[in-house]
């Protein structure tokens, strides 16, 4: 981008963006880019045929009398290579306009004093850098004003009529007008970088400028600059701060989720984004209406919150479960989880907390995989689970991946601190993770007494739980204990004796679950996953080690 | 119309000798070609009149300035006023008559012949009224060629003659008799008179002698707006109609196309010529595409194809209506009419430069160079 | 605009010397009609037969028959040897005519219909300024002559009556009570320019009277006596209606619809509100133009009487032999409509479908541009005030047309007003208007 000496002449682009031009009418703009270096007020025709290029001429009088005289002068104003003319509204008609476009020679017609205006015009004229200074002037002092990313974009909007600006962040608008994201024809489109603290790349103010409009790019360019202090300041207001920000997080997550609940009421066209939830994907119904689509709502964006296309919710939270986190930890949480991820939300919910990513494509899971990755230190070190929920579509499919999120969690919770589970991978088996296991096991401590006072009680309840996983078979319960198939027998025995009755149809699947809420109950003191124990051989996730170590 | 009777002369080359009443058809579309604004609303009862008193007085003689009697005292004669009062109020019929016969008075003189003082429109064929009232020739010669807004707009005026002693005679019986050397200050003494008579007078002035008038009259003129009226009475297509009218009057075709605006009345006047100017604006089909405006007074007075002179006063500038084959009047145009300008160049005084001060572009308030400026 | 309204049928009626053509137009389709029997094919039989064609097409049948009755009018004009009343004619000019010629008038037929010429010294200019006062004298001579001569019709003419009526209407009153029974036509009812197509209309306007009175009275008993409320509508020449009381006081008004209706007939049935139609005549072919489904019409000369009017008719001109598709710039943007089927029945078509309109044509004098407005918001209100007395909605009113034009070589600011309204038809009209007749 050339740099514009301030002894150029303006050009008529300038010139119509500020009073008294600004509020003329355009009937015709045949280039902006021509530069004014003279305004001439013509009352005669003689004054006419003496003006030379690049002049704006204001006709008067005399030369303003009608139709034929606006005729004959814009053709003199064309053979004499004028820049522009500008005219009374009451002698312009229709004709007028038509051999305007013909004669490719820009026309703008006043409601006020022609002489007045020439006057104004030709102050501004023989002080370019002033009037283009004095415009740059009054758009910084107007962006000083604002603190809300919204009121900068508003000013933006405003000052630059006709070219709509959004501010960007990962390819999806997050203020001001969409349109200018749109590809159009005959428009060129203007970024200028915003960063964030730490000269990281944050978010791009993007503005569409027509082609052939009053503006050129670089003064739109020269006025986003402008702009990005006042837009930085704006979102860093919002951040700084924390607690009432987190109050306001909560609120907003919860009338999200009031939102979704309404079915109908919000139907809207979602985000505009092409649909790239899962196939065969049944629950929509579920959530808001029967397209599944709901307005992301605006005040959203202004917390920064980007509901897009392909939602995934992480959900984090404690070993175990101590209900609301205290402030500070949610603090400390934050601040880990954030580093490096700004942009990420963090809200309190229940005994956790969510966040998530929003991006375009439902199988890019790179961000996530790295932003979990990036805090494990921190999970180990505040014994927090991660769970991650899948991607699905605008605000309803936020909220069904953040259900996910949270039984994954759940999960993951058996594997022990900083254990990250995919939801992907999942199965029914995470219906376990509600069992509420003290509870449960309140019950074998009343009912089964003389199985809890027995000494060598978890071989034993571990021997009956393989049985029953097995469906009954003996040799399968050995192998994967690991002992001989006598051993088992007498264990078996042994527990019938003190009151676990298996074979009892009526009482197996109690027991079944008792036995398996008393393993995992065990298996969590002990700290340690213990094969065959909570959900079975399963899969692990992608990528990820099988025992849930530390990657490097 | 009476059957043709005698010998016609034939074809358009040379003048004609005399005006029978078989030629009246011909001598009204002639005239109206010479200044197109101006409606039909009067036509079957001036040409009955005239037709009327040709058949009865028989045919008048129409001879060549040079070929009168230079001491030969002649007069000329025109209607004042707006065609719409006359044909409101139609003449008695001894009007012209009686404007000439007070001058007669007045200078105890006897007219031996009468001219026309325009040859154009009802003007040209009043002229004719008269010398078969009076029983005189007419001159083949006039004063201004087609229309212009003012009496003392002639070539007698410009070769130094005064219109007066004048006689304006309206339908009412009223007469007023006009003194003025100087021909302007004659026009403007006339000016308030005539809508006080009814709107129109016969007008009898620039009573003079055939020698003086042999330098000071246009010749021809009478006999050119026969020949102009034959053809237009033909009723070919356009094209062919106007490379024959070019043969005769050197007028050609500026432009064709459609009106697409039509802006009557749409600014105050100028104060200098009587009427409200207004404009229309026509779209070349074809060609070169202009966008043509075409500037009115009473008469047109000025095209400008793309905002750039193209014709102007005292260049006759007529519309011919394509779909209906005739000339289009003023009152008649519609938008989307197909229309045909064609210009016609005035007689050669009036591109001097005294001529274009009295009646150029100027005169309508149009400050621009004309094109044709020698 | 043209009506497709779906379910009323409308009926349209030419009346001829010979017989009466007719024609029930429903949503875009036109049923000609066919008389019961061949000796019923007069304007009784026909009327008949027409409303019983609508029934059977629709259940509810026609509220309204258009009737075009200018053919018999013409005829009557034409003909040498109609029984049309001779006319005792009147002019109100400053000066009598001298010139034989110019105090007759040009044209041959009119010239016939008149018994006598009077003239009373008066009149004014063009903007109403009084020339010279009325002479009571001449006014007291020429109303004891009509009384003696026992001339029952009068047609009067004054300069300048369409912008001062006051003389006209002075000498009408005169003669009204010299000949108490005269039926008396004044030109300032006309507007209009030019004292000969003035007197020529009001001429014929005077002797028509008779004829039309007959005509409609036809009509309207015929309607009485077929079932239901069934409104007659009359033809006008510039292609569109008004009621018979209104034609019954201005039979001029009717003339040359015949024409105009033929336009509007051939552009309803192409489906086209704008386009050029072309009409047969003998040998040649005229071609006329139909704007937003109204004949391009013009105060004219008539082709068949050979004199202009003041009243509008269809611009018809006469259609080059060659073909104008060779004209460079010709319109490839107008449709051109060949007249399907023939010219009587066209006109039918362009009754059934005609709209109320009214047609305002004066002179007005302006200070200033500001002012031409309120003087052409004021001609149009009054155009407004015409078109609903023939017939139109209220509200329903819309500017067809309007022109203001300066008068070549006039004082500045005289300007020549046209003004031309059309209308949806009043259906509600009729039936008060019948009630009204009925109950006396």
């Amino acid at each position: 981008m050339r740099t514009r000496p301030s002894t150029l002449p303006i050009t008529l682009g300038e010139l119509v963006r500020i009073p008294p031009l600004a509020a003329a009418d355009g009937l015709h703009l045949a280039d902006p880019s021509r530069r004014v270096e003279q305004v001439v007020l013509a009352e005669t025709f003689e004054r006419l045929r003496r003006c030379t290029p690049h002049v704006l001429v204001v006709l008067h009088n005399e030369a303003a009398t009608g139709g034929w005289s606006l005729a004959a002068a814009l053709h003199l104003a064309w053979e004499r290579n004028v820049t522009a003319v500008v005219v009374s509204r009451t002698v312009a008609s229709p004709s007028s306009a038509a051999l305007a476009e013909r004669l490719n020679m820009s026309l703008l017609v006043i409601d006020t004093d022609p002489v007045n205006v020439a006057l104004q015009l030709a102050g501004q004229v023989s002080a370019p850098a002033a009037a283009r200074a004095l415009r740059q002037a009054m758009c910084a002092e107007r962006l000083a004003e604002q603190t809300s990313i919204r009121g900068v974009l508003g000013v933006l909007n405003s000052e630059l009529q006709g070219i709509p600006v959004a501010l960007v962040m990962a390819e999806t608008v997050v203020a001001g007008r969409a349109v200018a994201v749109q590809p159009r024809p005959n428009v060129e489109r203007v970024e200028v970088e915003v960063h964030g603290p730490g000269e990281r790349p944050w978010g791009r103010l993007v503005a569409a400028v027509p082609a052939h409009g009053p503006a050129a790019a670089e003064q739109v360019a020269k006025l986003l600059r402008l702009a990005r202090p006042s837009l930085q300041a704006a979102w860093a207001h919002t951040r700084l701060d924390s607690s009432s920000r987190a109050e306001h997080e909560q609120a907003a997550f919860a009338m999200l989720r009031r939102l979704a609940a309404q079915p109908g009421d919000e139907a809207g066209g979602g985000s505009g984004e092409p649909a790239s939830g899962r196939p065969g994907d049944p629950t929509a119904a579920r959530c808001g209406d029967a397209s599944g689509d709901i307005d992301v709502p605006a005040w959203s964006s202004e917390l920064g919150w980007q509901i897009g296309s392909a939602n995934r919710a992480i959900w984090l939270a404690p070993v175990h479960p101590t209900g609301e986190p205290p402030e500070e930890v949610t603090h400390l949480v934050r601040a880990s989880w954030q580093r490096g991820r700004t942009g990420w939300p963090l809200i309190v919910q229940g005994d956790g907390w969510v966040s998530w990513h929003s991006g375009a494509d439902p199988d890019d899971v790179a961000p996530v995989r790295r932003a979990v990755a990036a805090f494990r230190d921190s999970a180990a070190a505040h014994d927090l689970v991660i769970g991650v929920g899948r991607a699905h579509r605008g605000v309803p499919g936020l909220l069904r991946s953040v259900a996910e999120a949270r039984l994954a969690a759940h999960v993951a919770r058996e594997r022990g601190p900083a254990a990250v589970q995919w939801f992907d991978q999942v199965g029914p088996q995470a219906a376990l993770a509600w069992l509420p296991i003290s509870e449960i096991a309140q019950v074998a401590d009343l009912c089964l007494s003389d199985l809890m006072n027995a000494r060598d009680r978890v071989a034993l309840v571990q021997t009956v739980l393989a049985v029953l996983d097995c469906g009954g078979s003996l040799s399968q319960a050995s192998l994967r204990l690991g002992v001989h198939r006598n051993t088992v027998l007498a264990r078996l025995s042994r527990a019938r004796q003190l009151g676990l009755t298996f074979d009892e149809p009526a009482q197996r699947l109690a027991l079944h679950v008792l036995c398996y809420t008393l393993v995992s109950m065990w298996t969590e003191s002990h700290g340690y996953p213990q094969t065959g124990a909570a959900g079975g051989p399963g899969v692990a996730p992608p990528g990820w080690p099988h025992t849930g170590r530390r990657t490097a | 119309m009476t059957s043709v009777t005698g010998t016609v002369p034939a074809g358009y080359v040379g003048a004609v000798a005399s005006i029978g009443a078989e030629d009246v058809p011909a001598l009204y579309e002639g005239a109206k070609f010479y200044s197109s604004a101006v409606g039909d609303a009067n036509r079957s009862s001036l040409t009955s009149w005239l037709t009327g008193l040709l058949e009865r007085n028989g045919p008048v003689p129409l001879r060549r300035v040079e070929t009168v009697d230079p001491d030969t005292p002649c007069v000329s004669v025109c209607v004042l006023g707006s065609g719409s009062a006359l044909a409101d109020l139609p003449p008695a019929g001894d009007e012209f008559e009686m404007a000439i016969r007070q001058i007669e008075r007045l200078q105890g003189v006897r007219f031996g012949a009468v001219y026309p003082l325009a040859a154009a429109t009802v003007s040209a064929l009043v002229p004719i009224v008269a010398a078969a009232q009076l029983g005189v020739p007419l001159i083949d010669a006039d004063g201004m060629g087609r229309t212009f807004a003012l009496i003392h707009h002639t070539a007698m005026h410009l070769a130094g003659l005064s219109p007066t002693p004048l006689v304006a005679f309206g339908p009412t019986g009223e007469s007023v008799l006009v003194e003025a050397p100087d021909g302007r200050r004659a026009d403007r003494l006339l000016r308030s008179n005539v809508d006080t008579l009814g709107g129109w007078a016969a007008l009898a002035a620039y009573p003079t002698t055939a020698g003086l008038l042999r330098h000071a009259a246009l010749p021809g003129t009478v006999s050119r707006i026969a020949n102009v009226g034959r053809l237009l009475l033909e009723r070919t297509d356009p094209d062919l109609l106007v490379s024959r009218l070019g043969a005769i009057t050197g007028c050609r075709r500026l432009a064709r196309g459609r009106i697409v605006e039509l802006e009557h009345l749409s600014r105050p006047s100028d104060g200098t010529i009587p009427a409200h100017p207004s404009s229309l604006v026509v779209d070349e089909t074809g060609g070169l595409e202009r966008q043509l405006r075409i500037e009115l007074r009473s008469e047109v007075v000025a095209v400008f194809a793309d905002g750039a002179l193209a014709a102007g006063a005292p260049d006759l500038v007529c519309l011919v209506d394509v779909s209906r084959g005739k000339l289009a009047t003023l009152d008649s145009l519609e938008l989307g009419d197909l229309v045909d300008v064609i210009v016609t160049p005035a007689d050669a005084i009036w591109y001097s430069a005294e001529g274009m001060e009295m009646v150029g572009l100027g005169s309508h308030g149009i400050s621009l160079k004309h094109p044709r400026r020698r | 605009m043209i009506p497709h309204a779906g379910d009323i049928p409308h009926v349209g009626l030419s009346v001829w010397p010979h017989r009466a053509y007719a024609v029930v137009v429903h949503g875009s389709a036109a049923v000609p009609v066919e008389p019961a029997a061949p000796a019923r094919a007069g304007l009784e039989g026909m009327i008949a037969a027409a409303v019983a064609t609508a029934a059977r097409i629709s259940p509810t049948g026609p509220d309204a028959v258009t009737v075009d009755i200018s053919p018999m009018l013409l005829d009557a004009i034409i003909r040498p040897d109609s029984d049309l009343p001779r006319v005792a004619a009147v002019r109100i000019v400053p000066r009598a005519a001298t010139d034989p010629a110019l105090a007759r008038s040009p044209t041959a037929l009119v010239e016939r219909r008149i018994a006598g010429r009077f003239t009373v010294a008066g009149g004014h200019d063009l903007l109403g300024n009084q020339l010279r006062p009325l002479d009571l004298g001449q006014l007291a001579a020429v109303c004891a002559k009509l009384a003696a001569a026992r001339i029952r019709h009068v047609a009067i003419v004054g300069a300048g009556s369409q912008a001062n009526p006051a003389h006209e209407r002075d000498v009408a009153d005169a003669i009204q009570e010299a000949v108490p029974g005269a039926r008396i036509s004044v030109a300032s009812d006309f507007g209009g320019q030019g004292l000969v197509a003035r007197e020529a209309t009001v001429v014929l306007d005077c002797a028509l009277g008779a004829l039309t009175e007959q005509l409609l009275s036809r009509c309207e008993r015929t309607l009485d006596r077929l079932p239901g409320t069934i409104s007659l509508r009359v033809a006008r020449g510039d292609s569109g209606f008004s009621t018979p009381s209104r034609i019954r006081a201005m039979p001029a008004v009717a003339l040359g619809a015949t024409e105009a209706l033929e336009l509007c007939g051939a552009a309803y049935l192409s489906g086209l509100a704008d386009c050029r139609v072309l009409l047969p005549r003998g040998e040649r072919q005229v071609a006329g133009e139909v704007r937003r489904g109204l004949a391009l019409v013009r105060p004219a000369e008539l082709a068949d009487i050979g004199t202009e009017l003041v009243v509008p008719t269809a611009v018809l001109a006469p259609e080059p032999d060659s073909s104008l598709d060779e004209v460079p710039g010709w319109g490839g943007d107008v449709p051109v409509v060949r007249a399907p089927g023939e010219p009587e029945l066209l006109a039918c078509v362009g009754a059934a479908v005609s709209q109320p309109t009214s047609w305002l044509d004066e002179v007005a004098f302006i200070e200033s541009a500001a002012e031409l407005d309120r003087v052409r918001r004021d001609a149009e209100e009054r155009a407004t005030a015409i078109v609903m007395a023939n017939g139109a909605a209220p509200g329903t009113a819309r500017l067809a047309e309007v022109s203001t034009v300066a008068v070549p070589y006039s004082p500045s600011g005289t300007v020549r007003i046209r003004v031309r309204v059309a209308g949806a038809p009043d259906t509600a009209l009729a039936r008060r208007e019948r009630i009204g007749q009925v109950a006396g």
